[in-house]
């Protein structure tokens, strides 16, 4: 490895986000999130993107960002807008804004935490 | 089940040949000791005194000195534990979220003492100091997953997952 | 399922409230039912937007459309033009970006204006299992640089001026420590990071493990570099199963890259790190008792000196520093230690990780610059007392910190100001104790944590818990005596004195405060009352039966 590698897997990585899919779901992982059953709300979010053929959507991992209480916590990034992030997702409710924010352009208000860029 | 006739503790010859080939992985390296129990203990879930006496002889270090440090670290046990190990979280953060409430309706649910085996040989309950998830207070771990915000209802839940 | 044709979203932080937000929010319900529109949107109030000197703030969905500044009028034309033609009001649209820390549900302006997030700036928003995220954010850049421009000596006097202090509880100078390894002559060093996290309430390491693990291996590497070792361990505590996968993948990842390994950067310097798991044993935080585990042996705590800087791991110079310590690293070499230095105050520099744990409304982590009040993170961040209840008590530091009272809650958070009050800054815990819980019932469970996690090779540490605890166990079945406590408390002291290590020498911190802060209530108990009605006779089934019997 030395600078110029770096700098062109640095590179890499700045196009592979230019070239993202249009939408992002990020989905909390640290240990907290797993405590509050996070892993089941990653599942039916896979599982609800799947069965919708939604191809275009990418879900991420992150750790857990520490507003614990909140947990399971994700975000909703779509391109050209400002990232949603919801709160306290069971898997029912992950189906809910898979349906509701990603397919129908529709914000699960009552479950919004915060809006931001 | 009584303990002595579950299979679960039985030590045979296939058992100690899989803790030897364990020792041989480290052979000589008495700093991977700890990390030999681990392995060991993952076959049955405790550490049987015979099996002890291997490593010993595989990592080339004396039978007491393993026996210490299997009795020393609180995630090793060196008595027969139930398929799944309970870890109860007592410290300060989670018992002002009421964790002895919670304590002490599982010891009823399961009809066991802390530190004690179910009768169909499940479940082993042990109490442990912070888990690093006092934000999602109280919490119990189950082998090596985690649960949190619990109360007698959802963790009784939960325990119906394991068998 | 309701579809609604848009969604509303009106700020409601509290700063905002006194902007007018809510008669904003008011009129838009009002023309929408006014033109029955309700059925087709959806207004929301939301948490603060982040942008309060802007307030209020609408967002309309599904364009996601951010407006500003937002009265009663721009309000009408927003539904008007807006919500009925569908035409977009350009003239009132927010040209800023609203900023990313208002993340919350509390509604507090303290929130983000008190966070300051430098050792966490990546976690929760980066994939920690995929290093191309941390290369992105110019991740191994100050390695490379480091190796290639700065001598290991003008590494070890730039942390040296930072100012860095450990994080994992002794508040050592971290510059010193590697100067002292530095100065050595040995012909192996070692760096060994202490992910051993045991002090009850404390949890910031494993969401830096668990959300960068990148920046702890960079920060490792450069220690390395500075003092020249070229080999680096992880201590990771047997129950932090997750941390340990993920910091497993990052240095696999990393050697996969040359970012790990032999002659990084063409610069002639090797640096290679591996995982230890532990056990369960909080003692083996203490650096000694880690190094005996690290040997395969008992994690039991050695005399010191020898310090490990000069004689640690097989007798080799070692730093031993704190997961969130080396996290500080990089921070320092990137942004310089000007910058460093005005965050927090001059004798406590920098950020620090707090973890809130016990009766507040947000439990979670906050990284803050030294010196705020515990008030503002109680009752900003940490969005007050929960349930209603009301405030009792605050233990800094985990299990071994002070315990504060109400009137001690403007203390500044610093090494220096807690020290005045009988606390210390310790890991950054901080456990909130409200008024339904009895001071003696807690101050049991916190020697339960001591008598149950002794090690036990020392006797005032061995038999002293045990003691501390019955006596306690007894004043809260009203049997204990006026002699009984003074007796406990000579011998927390006798135990500070001669106990080998700090997890015998702490019992007396919190015991101390508990008796000059809650006296009326410990007296109480002498009278066989308990104010909050929690202990009775017999009260202790399960807790603290262990460690009678060992005793
Ligand atoms: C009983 C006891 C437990 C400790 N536990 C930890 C721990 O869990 N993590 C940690 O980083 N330091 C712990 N320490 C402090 C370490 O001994 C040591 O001071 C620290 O790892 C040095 O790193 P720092 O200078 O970066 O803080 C503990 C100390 C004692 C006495
Ligand atoms: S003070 Fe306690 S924990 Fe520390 S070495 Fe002595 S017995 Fe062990
Ligand atoms: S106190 Fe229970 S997890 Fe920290």
């Amino acid at each position: 490895m030395s600078l110029k590698d770096l700098e062109r897997l640095k590179q890499q990585a700045t196009d592979a986000q230019k070239n993202k899919t249009d939408i992002q779901i990020v989905v909390n992982m640290g240990s907290c999130s797993m405590a509050k059953n996070a892993g089941d709300t990653y599942d039916a979010i896979a599982d609800e993107i799947k069965k919708r053929g939604l191809e275009q959507v990418e879900i991420i991992k992150t750790g857990c960002f520490g507003m614990c209480e909140s947990e399971p916590l994700i975000e909703i990034i779509k391109k050209g807008q400002p990232k949603v992030t919801y709160g306290k997702i069971t898997p029912d409710k992950a189906r809910h804004i898979v349906a509701s924010h990603i397919v129908n352009d529709q914000v699960v208000g009552e479950l919004v935490l915060s809006v931001d860029e | 089940m009584n303990q002595m006739t579950n299979p679960a503790y039985q030590i045979d010859d296939n058992y100690l040949d899989q803790v030897e080939k364990i020792a041989k992985q480290h052979s000589g390296r008495a700093e991977d000791l700890v990390l030999v129990l681990h392995k060991v203990q993952a076959l049955k879930n405790y550490l049987p005194r015979t099996a002890l006496n291997v490593v010993a002889k595989g990592l080339n270090v004396s039978e007491s000195h393993v026996y210490g440090v299997a009795t020393y670290y609180s995630m090793l046990s060196t008595k027969p534990r139930g398929r799944h190990i309970i870890r109860i979280c007592e410290s300060a953060p989670c018992h002002v979220q009421k964790a002895r409430e919670l304590i002490d309706a599982m010891l009823e649910h399961l009809d066991i003492e802390i530190g004690g085996t179910t009768k169909d040989g499940r479940f082993t309950v042990e109490t442990t100091s912070c888990l690093g998830l006092c934000a999602v207070a109280p919490v119990v771990m189950i082998d090596d997953k985690v649960y949190g915000n619990l109360d007698r209802d959802t963790l009784f839940e939960v325990l119906t997952k394991y068998n | 399922m309701e579809f609604y044709r848009a969604h509303v979203l009106v700020c409601g932080g509290s700063p905002c409230v006194t902007l007018g937000c809510k008669a904003v929010r008011e009129e838009i319900e009002r023309l929408v039912k006014e033109k029955r529109l309700e059925r087709e949107i959806c207004i929301i109030e939301t948490g603060c937007l982040g942008a309060c000197e802007e307030g209020p703030i609408v967002v309309v969905y599904p364009d996601g459309t951010v407006y500003s500044k937002v009265n009663i009028d721009a309000a009408r034309e927003i539904v008007n033009e807006h919500l009925v033609r569908g035409r977009p009001v350009k003239r009132l649209q927010y040209k800023g970006k609203l900023t990313s820390v208002s993340r919350t549900e509390n509604k507090s302006k303290d929130y983000f204006q008190t966070q300051k997030r430098v050792v966490l700036e990546n976690v929760g928003l980066i994939n920690p299992n995929n290093i191309d995220d941390y290369i992105l954010k110019d991740g191994y850049k100050i390695l490379e640089e480091t190796l290639d421009h700065l001598s290991p000596e003008e590494v070890v006097n730039t942390i040296k001026r930072s100012g860095l202090r450990g994080r994992g509880g002794a508040g050592f100078p971290t510059g010193t420590k590697l100067g002292v390894t530095a100065r050595t002559t040995a012909d192996q060093k070692y760096i060994v990071c202490n992910a051993d996290e045991g002090e009850p309430g404390t949890y910031k390491d494993r969401i830096i493990m668990e959300g960068d693990p990148h920046k702890i291996l960079e920060g490792m590497a450069l220690c390395g570099y500075a003092v020249g070792a070229t080999k680096g361990y992880v201590y990771i505590r047997g129950e932090y199963y997750q941390s340990i996968a993920t910091i497993r993948t990052a240095i696999e990842q990393a050697r996969e890259l040359g970012l790990l390994g032999t002659n990084l950067f063409d610069s002639g310097f090797d640096f290679d790190v591996e995982i230890k798991e532990g056990a369960g044993s909080y003692v083996c935080g203490e650096e000694t008792a880690l190094i005996q585990s690290m040997e395969g042996k008992r994690g039991e705590a050695t005399q010191k000196p020898p310090y490990p800087s000069t004689s640690g791991l097989w007798g080799k110079p070692t730093v031993v520093i704190n997961v969130e310590t080396v996290a500080n690293i990089v921070p320092i070499l990137k942004h310089g230690v000007d910058w460093y230095k005005s965050l927090g105050t001059p004798s406590s520099s920098g950020t620090k990780i707090f973890t809130l744990s016990g009766n507040v409304n947000n439990r979670g982590l906050i990284e803050v610059p030294m010196g705020i009040p515990l008030r503002e993170i109680i009752y900003g961040i940490g969005g007050g007392i929960s349930g209603g209840r009301s405030f009792k008590m605050a233990q800094i530091g985990g299990t071994a910190g002070g315990c504060l009272s109400e009137a001690q809650l403007d203390t500044p958070l610093d090494y220096e100001n807690l020290q005045t009050v009988g606390s210390s800054l310790g890991s950054g815990a901080i456990l909130v104790v409200d008024d339904s819980h009895c001071i003696v019932d807690v101050a049991c469970s916190m020697l339960n944590f001591f008598a149950h996690e002794s090690c036990g090779q020392c006797t005032p540490c061995r038999e002293g818990t045990s003691r501390l605890l019955q006596t306690f166990r007894k004043l809260s079945e009203f049997t204990a005596t006026k002699e009984d406590l003074d007796l406990a408390i000579k011998l927390a002291r006798v135990m500070q004195r001669t106990s080998l290590c700090a997890s015998g020498q702490s019992p007396i911190m919190p015991l101390e405060g508990i008796m000059q802060n809650f006296a009326s209530e410990i007296e109480a108990h002498l009278n066989q009352e308990c104010p909050a009605g929690v202990c009775h006779k017999s009260a202790h089934k399960t807790l603290g039966k262990e460690a009678v019997i060992n005793g």
